[in-house]
Parts: C-alpha cells; sequence; structure tokens
C-alpha cells in the first residue's frame, strides 16, 4: 500500500448507515409514552434487567475513546495496550459488583455526587456533580469531534456536518426516550460494534495465517508481550511495575469503574439488587474478549500501513481503524464498519449526556436552584438539559479541535478528577471514621496536587519515559495524596453519628428485619423487596462468577506474557 | 415496555439480507479485501447476521408465547375462582 486508501462510499453503504438510523430513532420514540416521570426519563426507573444492564454497561464506555484511542495505543505501545483490560478493567469490575455496589445500589441514590451528600456533606457533592458535569460534556464533546474526523478523512465529509448530524440524532433519541433510550441503543450498538469491527481482526489473522506469524510481522517484538521488561520500565510504553500495578491497575482503573457515574449509573437502572450487582460481571465476560475487536486491529495496523503514526492528521494512530476498514472491507461490509463506528461514537456520547443531565438536574438544579418544584418540572428540566448539554457537547468538540492530541488530553482530566475521588471512596464506604471535611479538603488537595505534579511534567521538573507512563504516575500522586490528607484531617475533625451512617459504610448495613428502623432521623426507612437479595446458589453470587473472572484473566496474563 | 431483543433481531436481519444480497448480485465487484479470503465477505458475514437475528427473534417469540400462555392459565385460574 502507497498511499493512504482511497475510500469512498458506495450507495450500499449509505444504505446499510440510514437503516442503522432509522432502528435508533424508532427506538426512542417507541419509548416516549412511558416516559411520564422524571425516575422514568433519567433513572430508567428501576424496571430493566441485569444482561440489558450489562451490556450498556460496556456500551457506554465502547465510544471512540475505546474503539480508536485502544487501537491506536496497541498501534503505539503494541499488546501492552491489553492491560487497560486484563490488569485494570477486569479487577475493577469485580470489585465493584462485589464490595461497592450494595453500598450505591442499597441507598436508593440517584447518583454518585448524592451518595457523597449522604455520605459526606454538601461541599464534597457539589465540588463532586459540577467537576464530572464538566468532564463528561468534555467527553461527549470528543466523542463527537473524533466521529468528525473520521467521517471527514474517510467519506469527505464536511466537519461541521458530521459534527452537527450526530449532535440532532443523539438528540432525538435521548430526548424523546431519555435513559431508557440511551441504555437500549447502547445494547442495540453493542452488537452492531461487535459485528462491523470483529471482520478486521479475522481477516488480519487470515492474512498473516495466524497469530505466530502475525507475532513475526511485528515492527517491534516487544509488541507481542505484555509483561516484558516491566521491571526496569524498559518496554514499549516506557511504565515500571508501579506505573501498571498502582497506576493503571489500582487507582485509574478502579477510580473509573467504581466511582465514574457514567459507568454506575446503567447498574442503578438494574431491576433490583442482584441485577444490579450481576451487571458489571455480566459486562466483564465480553469485555475479557474485546482486545480483539480493539487491540489486535490496531497491531494489524502497525504491520500493514507502516506510515502510520506520521504528522499527516489523515495517518495519525488514531485512524488504524477506519484506515484498515478502507483497506480491508469490500462496500457493504464498509458500510456496516462506518455504522459501527457511528455507533459507537454515538453511545459514548449519549451516554455522557444522560450522566450530564442527571447530575444536573438533581445535583444542581434540584438541590441548589430550585428546590421542591413538582416532578413534571424536573422532567421538563431534564429534557432541557438533555438538549444543553447537546449543545455544550457541540461546542466542546470545536474546542477539543484546538489540541494536538486527544487521548493524552483525556487521560489527563481522568488522572485529575477520578484519581482523587476514587480515595475518597474507599476511605468513605470501608473507614467509618472519615469525617465530611476530611472529605472534602483530600478530595480538593488530591485534585489541586494532580495540576501540580501536571505543571511540573510540562516543565520538565518530572520525567517519564512516555506520556502514559506519566499520567499513570500523577494518578497514583493525586490518589495518595487525597488518602493521606483525608485520613490526617478527619482524626481532627468531628465523624458524623453512627445513625447517619447506616446502609452508607461496610459494616453498618441497614437491618434488614426492619426492627431498628423506626426512628424519624433514618434516612432509608424501610426495605424494600427489591433492595433485599434472595437466596442464590453458588454460581449465581457475584462472589463466586468475580472468582472465575480473575483465573481466566490470569491465564490471559500468562499466555501474553 | 418494548422488548429491545426485537428491534436487534430485526435490524441484524434487515442488514444481513441487505449485505448478503449485495455481495450475491456481484455488487462487491471492487477487489478492496486484497485476496485476503477466498470467500465471498459480504455473503459470507451477512448470513453469519442474518443468522444470529433469526435466533434473537425466536428467543423473544418464545418468550412472547409463554407469557401469553401463562397469563391465560392465571386469567382461567381466577375466573374459575369467581
Amino acid at each position: 500500500m502507497d498511499t493512504a486508501p482511497s475510500t469512498s462510499a458506495a450507495a450500499i453503504d449509505y444504505a446499510v448507515i440510514a437503516v442503522y438510523f432509522i432502528f435508533v430513532l424508532g427506538i426512542g420514540f417507541k419509548l416516549k409514552k412511558n416516559m411520564k416521570t422524571s425516575d422514568d426519563f433519567l433513572l430508567a426507573g428501576h424496571r430493566i434487567p441485569a444482561w440489558v444492564t450489562g451490556l450498556a454497561f460496556l456500551s457506554a464506555n465502547l465510544g471512540a475513546i475505546e474503539v480508536m484511542g485502544m487501537a491506536a495505543n496497541a498501534a503505539q505501545y503494541g499488546i501492552m495496550t491489553a492491560h487497560f483490560y486484563w490488569l485494570g478493567a477486569i479487577p475493577a469490575m469485580v470489585f465493584l459488583a462485589v464490595f461497592m455496589m450494595p453500598f450505591y445500589y442499597k441507598s436508593k441514590i440517584r447518583s454518585v455526587p448524592e451518595y457523597l451528600r449522604r455520605r459526606f456533606n454538601e461541599p464534597t457533592r457539589a465540588l463532586n456533580a459540577i467537576s464530572f458535569a464538566v468532564m463528561t460534556v468534555l467527553m461527549s464533546g470528543i466523542n463527537l469531534y473524533a466521529m468528525a474526523i473520521v467521517f471527514q478523512f474517510i467519506l469527505g465529509w464536511p466537519i461541521d456536518l458530521s459534527i452537527w448530524l450526530a449532535a440532532l440524532v443523539v438528540l432525538a433519541y435521548t430526548i424523546t426516550g431519555g435513559l431508557t433510550s440511551s441504555i437500549y441503543n447502547e445494547v442495540l450498538q453493542f452488537f452492531l460494534i461487535i459485528f462491523g469491527l470483529l471482520p478486521i481482526s479475522i481477516m488480519g489473522l487470515a492474512k498473516f495465517d495466524g497469530w505466530d506469524k502475525m507475532k513475526a510481522a511485528l515492527p517491534n517484538p516487544a509488541f507481542a508481550h505484555l509483561w516484558q521488561n516491566t521491571i526496569s520500565g524498559a518496554n514499549p510504553m516506557g511504565c515500571d511495575l508501579i506505573a501498571l500495578f498502582a497506576g493503571l491497575g489500582f487507582v485509574l482503573s478502579f477510580g473509573y469503574w467504581c466511582t465514574d457515574f457514567l459507568v454506575v449509573q446503567r447498574a442503578l437502572a438494574a431491576k433490583d439488587l442482584h441485577a444490579a450487582r450481576m451487571t458489571p460481571i455480566i459486562a466483564a465476560f465480553p469485555k475479557i474478549l474485546f482486545p480483539i475487536l480493539t487491540v489486535l486491529p490496531g497491531l494489524v495496523a502497525v504491520i500493514v500501513i507502516p506510515q502510520l503514526g506520521s504528522n499527516n492528521q489523515g495517518l495519525s494512530f488514531n485512524m488504524a481503524i477506519p484506515l484498515l476498514m478502507g483497506a480491508m472491507y469490500p462496500h457493504g461490509l464498509f458500510g456496516l464498519g462506518l455504522t459501527a463506528l457511528l455507533a459507537s461514537f454515538m453511545s459514548g456520547m449519549a451516554g455522557n449526556v444522560t450522566a450530564f443531565n442527571t447530575v444536573w438536574t438533581f445535583d444542581i438544579y434540584q438541590s441548589y436552584i430550585a428546590k421542591n418544584k413538582s416532578d413534571a418540572h424536573y422532567l421538563w428540566m431534564g429534557r432541557l438539559a438533555t438538549g444543553v448539554g447537546i449543545l455544550i457537547s457541540v461546542m466542546a468538540a470545536y474546542l477539543v479541535s484546538s489540541f494536538p492530541s486527544i487521548m493524552d488530553y483525556m487521560q489527563l482530566i481522568f488522572s485529575f478528577f477520578n484519581a482523587p475521588l476514587f480515595a475518597t471512596f474507599l476511605l468513605g464506604m470501608f473507614f467509618a471514621r472519615t469525617t465530611a471535611w476530611g472529605a472534602f479538603w483530600g478530595l480538593t488537595l488530591g485534585i489541586v496536587g494532580a495540576i501540580v505534579h501536571y505543571v511540573m511534567t510540562v516543565n520538565g521538573q518530572v520525567h517519564y519515559a512516555s506520556v502514559m507512563a506519566g499520567n499513570f504516575h500523577r494518578s497514583v500522586v493525586a490518589w495518595t495524596i487525597c488518602f493521606v490528607a483525608t485520613v490526617a484531617i478527619s482524626f481532627i475533625t468531628k465523624p458524623k453519628p453512627k445513625h447517619e451512617l447506616t446502609g452508607l459504610v461496610w459494616g453498618m448495613e441497614i437491618e434488614e428485619k426492619g426492627e431498628a428502623n423506626n426512628q424519624d432521623h433514618n434516612p432509608c426507612p424501610a426495605v424494600d423487596s427489591y433492595l433485599i437479595e434472595r437466596p442464590l446458589k453458588f454460581y449465581q453470587k457475584p462472589g463466586f462468577v468475580g472468582i472465575v473472572l480473575i483465573v481466566v484473566t490470569t491465564y490471559l496474563n500468562l499466555l501474553f506474557r | 415496555m418494548l422488548d429491545i431483543r426485537k428491534p436487534i433481531a430485526w435490524l441484524h436481519i434487515v442488514l444481513g439480507i441487505m449485505l448478503a444480497a449485495y455481495g450475491y448480485t456481484g455488487g462487491a465487484a471492487d477487489l478492496r479485501p486484497v485476496g485476503i479470503m477466498p470467500v465471498n465477505v459480504n455473503v459470507v458475514w451477512g448470513i453469519v447476521m442474518l443468522l444470529f437475528g433469526v435466533i434473537m427473534l425466536s428467543i423473544v417469540t418464545l418468550a412472547e408465547v409463554q407469557a401469553k400462555i401463562d397469563s391465560e392459565k392465571s386469567l382461567t385460574e381466577t375466573s374459575g375462582e369467581s
């Protein structure tokens, strides 16, 4: 291949895309009549079965960042990118299901910031709600921008057209059907993304006659190893064991999967406690195999498109998957591939927008701007926030277009906000002595610490082998500052009385018999039936399935070491 | 409420038929799958998608029939009591 593959779409490709749009919009309109209260619209009214929330849980993260970013990373750093799955995501998802989900679900919170208010105080919640709202619209803008870039280079569509068209479609189905529509479309998109991306991996392996021969064709033999030279840090990613285990494995992954409301919201929509706990577990099984869809194409791309990663924007690492589709797919399948990309952008964007409208409506608007309004008013506000959120996303998309690298920018935001937040949650859920002001100042100092560390990295006072290694180390620093500061300040401030912590802290569960719950000040007076876990067979228990997941993941780590 | 399995099934059936028909009628005459696979990719993948859609549709149809039988049963039981 001498130049970037010439790619134009045929009528059949557009027809495939059109059929997909019809289905997406149809689901939104079909669900419209079910949206009667703000709960229906923003929280999906606790009605959705576990397999649906499980796949939506995955698909909301299967946005531009996952599909294109992971392939780009694989083309840049090799198979070590799979650490995001086999060292980071899977253990974190098991931890969420086994230890944290019972607190989220049983305390009947509507959002992650709301948990912080109940466990700590208003300022902690406000800090988290505002930083989260800003973060989600920025992420949603990144999805929108990434999509516009792809459609510009592949189909020659003007950037403005792509941005506004995608924004309109997402608006149409989220404003009609709310979170339910977003979740349903995420499930639909999940299958499409698989059908659209899998042929790349199959064709890639077929082209090289299997993995062993493909390994030999890689430009850098270290690209085929997960753990080679990880003690010294002399590997393609430039990461030592501290960066991998503490940074990526522990702080960043647990921080993202266990505290990011975009993720947690999907599990909260489940119909009962067991379904909520099984949501991340069900999601983890396909997640184990996702490197086949994202990392493998990145590796194929380095071999097939040698000039990948050059300064030409059309040949940047981010374009690995679209370029491969252009090179390998015949018309028809090419349309399906584009649809898969489109679907992944839209599910990433809709996920962010539906998390944004909930946090805005409940944690900012209802809490600080207009208290005690009718439910119809909040439903109206939820719809308005959806529209405004999408509009800000569009603006964010134009803003992002002035940044040189999307992926670096994004990991940076995560290390600022999610890394310290995870320390706050660990202490809040498992250490009853943690006080409200300890949490607030710990979180603030953690965020400030991350920013200072970033400035020092930019100025060259601290040096790392790669941008990624810097992000991992920064998240460890931010987490440690938040952890230490929270504990220290907690010991000099007054803790909350015990009865206020019922159901929010490990070892202080709600009494299921109900007799201890008669006090007026108890925030959880009665225990609803959907909050009690029915007796389960051992193989239905999240803990057991979690152990199976960990064993399989360990095996894969050894297989590709 | 809408059973999401239905639209998923129909989308894959429609797209599967579109791909397979396009591939079969020689629409994919362009040589983009640079000789990697000795098969007509559109036809093969279209059939795979079609099969997936059909399986999904049969699962959801079976579930609906089962639910109908169950509700009729409970209906006759309650009418028997009154």
